[in-house]
């Protein structure tokens, strides 16, 4: 088994890479897990976009009444 | 005049409990009537919405902290607005004509005028501070989300969505929610949008929510 995970890795050349080339792909991994990790605990909390400029407004404020209902 | 309804409480829906007991509920939304009704008064005349709606979404964003949020942040005060979209909005109500009289002479003496252009100056974090200048331009955003054609539809105010909007941005996975008009109840919008929109639409539409609670009309 270990012969053959040995064979993978050197065949991948992991073990063979520049170290500099290694902390790189570290970095990158490390930003990319701790990304994931604020997307899955803070996703139900972000804002996502509070622009509504865009947003058509099509009935006039002047004339609106609002009646209160009370639903019981 | 285009008579709309506001149906409240929702049916299937609870205020969490974790926001408070219905007392310490009654209590905050009694506290905001006291210190800012009259601001709250004027500007629900202004704007043409109900007191008691103005007064829930304070509850709800500060519990009527006129402090609340992180000090110097984009969104700190009574209503919470981001300052920069504050200041779109107010541009976009002046140049679509929905400016009342009223709304422009309170900016104005606030030190917030229009050029010739439609332009005004840039809304700043002390602006935020200002009790009755947050609950004007929070009224005036309210409005234009009612105004939409998916915050009011059959003649009736849609809160649960405007909610979801005003909390959560329109162009997010919450905000194309809430504009689809697929979800025809408060209930089925809060069972599809994110954690914390959810306890919003709750707790003002809610049993023993602010909307409920709120004694004005």
């Amino acid at each position: 088994m270990i012969k053959i995970i040995s064979l993978f890795a050197n065949s991948l050349k992991i073990f063979r890479m520049n170290r500099n080339l290694k902390i790189a792909i570290g970095v990158v991994v490390g930003v990319g897990v701790l990304y994931l990790g604020y997307r899955y605990f803070f996703k139900n909390s972000e804002n996502e976009g509070g622009d509504t400029t865009q947003e058509p407004i099509v009935y006039d404020k002047a004339t609106r009444n609002v009646t209160l209902v009370e639903n019981n | 005049m285009a008579e709309v309804r506001l149906v409240y409480p929702a049916k299937g829906l609870v205020a969490p409990s974790s926001w408070g007991s219905k007392e310490s509920i009654q209590k905050m939304v009694d506290t905001i009537d006291s210190k800012y009704g009259n601001f709250i008064d004027f500007v629900a005349k202004e704007s043409n919405l109900p007191n008691k709606m103005i007064t829930s979404f304070i509850a709800v964003e500060s519990g009527g902290n006129p402090t609340a949020g992180t000090k110097g942040g984009a969104t700190q005060g009574l209503m919470q607005w981001n300052r920069a979209y504050a200041q779109a909005q107010l541009e976009k109500e002046l140049k679509q004509g929905r400016m009342t009289k009223g709304e422009k002479d309170k900016l104005a003496s606030f030190g917030i005028k229009f050029d010739a252009n439609g332009k005004t100056r840039a809304i700043t974090n002390a602006d935020q501070l200002k009790p009755e200048l947050n609950i004007l331009i929070g009224s005036i955003i309210l409005g234009q989300l009612v105004d939409t054609d998916w915050g009011t539809e059959n003649g009736e105010i849609k809160l649960d969505r405007i909610i979801s909007v005003y909390n959560a941005g329109a162009y997010g996975d919450t905000g194309k929610k809430a504009r689809s008009k697929i979800y025809k109840t408060p209930q089925d919008l809060a069972k599809v949008v994110n954690s914390v929109t959810r306890a919003y639409i709750q707790k003002i539409l809610g049993v023993n929510g602010a909307l409920q609670l709120t004694k004005t009309a």
